[in-house]
């Protein structure tokens, strides 16, 4: 089977346990698989090792060739897509199974992701006085501010502002997911931003 | 449709979340109206969700850009070797040297007269069997893949009309 083929076929040929499509799948997309692991085990901030990404890099090619995986997939033309969120959650898992470490619970995307105007982190912003119980406390207001901040948005605008604010998404890369014009991201955004600043700054979290 | 949690911004899923194969319907825009109505509704408030479409739009344009670094290339070729391994055989073999450990083991204890040899039997082909057993750890994961993959039929049927 030609390497260079579309990604159905060679999905296809996978499945069908075809060796020189399989060869020619982990070629093309362990990098796929590979920059998934790391990128979610750092997002989320898993204390891991290059041993980890190893087995955990092994597991997934396990799950799609011995697993059955592959066989789930209903759009092959966004395979990259749907390896990447494999890949991701299979390091979530992996990390689960073996209870070394739970997913952090304290401090969430939000707080290392929003910025202010000035560059700082949620985190960095708020009024750094407090700690243990009141710190935690002042994030869960911060939390719940958002909430309240991007509740009268219709879902695909409370998407779009947690894209940007909570998951570090630019605006294009937004519009491009939501099938929004980019226009339509960068005012939805700055509305809900504005909004949550006042709601901060109100109670004095800012 | 996602139970809401006190404090949706941890990295939680709101769950019961939609699988990947229906997040990539998403992506590729493949779902009717009522389909992507719903999803919206769940990811708009599901951290979890939200992050896997950002890792697979990111992922589909720094693959299309060439921006992602290549894997080192043992990890590949022990990716490869998964298709060139001949699981039900080496499954059948595995189970040859079990079996002759159980009779070597049993004997052991219905013939007393050699019971010392046929231990020492059961031993050596215990460890043989042990030995022949490498893939044990791909088989064990294969089928909590397949066990896995079982359950999420049955959530991503949910997210079926």
């Amino acid at each position: 089977m030609d390497p260079n083929e579309n990604p159905e076929e060679l999905v296809l040929g996978c499945i069908k346990k075809d060796r020189k499509s399989w060869d020619a799948f982990v070629e093309r997309y362990s990098k796929v698989v590979y920059w998934a692991i790391r990128d979610r085990l750092r997002r989320y901030g898993y204390d891991h090792s290059e041993e980890d990404i190893n087995d955990i890099h092994q597991d997934v090619f396990v799950a799609l060739w011995a697993g059955g995986k592959l066989s789930q997939l209903r759009e092959p033309g966004k395979v990259a897509g749907w390896l990447a969120m494999v890949a991701g959650n299979a390091a979530i898992e992996h990390f689960r199974r073996a209870r070394r470490q739970s997913p952090p619970s304290s401090v969430s995307l939000y707080e290392r992701i929003y910025k202010e105007d000035d560059g700082r982190t949620l985190e960095e912003a708020l009024p750094s006085g407090a700690a243990g119980p009141d710190r935690q406390a002042q994030l869960n207001e911060a939390r719940a501010e958002l909430v309240s901040a991007i509740g009268g948005l219709n879902p695909k605008e409370r998407m779009a502002a947690r894209m940007s604010l909570l998951h570090g998404m630019k605006h294009a890369q937004i519009a491009a997911a939501l099938g929004l014009p980019v226009n339509t991201v960068s005012t939805t955004v700055a509305r809900a931003k504005k909004n949550l600043k006042e709601k901060l700054e109100k109670k004095r979290l800012l | 449709m996602g139970k809401s949690i006190s404090n949706p911004h941890e990295v939680k899923a709101t769950g019961p979340c939609p699988d990947e194969a229906v997040l990539a319907r998403y992506i590729g825009g493949a779902m009717t109206p009522w389909e992507k109505d719903r999803l919206e509704e769940h990811a708009s408030a599901c951290a979890a969700c939200l992050e896997n479409i950002r890792a697979a739009h990111t992922a589909e344009s720094m693959l299309a850009e060439g921006a992602l670094a290549d894997t080192p290339a043992k990890l590949k070729e022990k990716a490869k070797g998964l298709a060139k391994m001949d699981t039900g055989k080496k499954r059948m073999q595995s189970y040859i040297w079990l079996a002759a450990t159980v009779i070597a083991f049993t004997l052991s204890f219905t013939a007393p007269k050699y019971f010392a040899q046929f231990l020492v039997a059961a031993l050596i082909l215990g460890l043989k069997w042990v030995s022949e057993s490498e893939g044990i750890r791909t088989l064990i994961i294969s089928m909590d893949a397949k066990h896995r993959h079982e359950q999420q039929k049955e959530v991503s049927s949910r997210w079926k009309r």
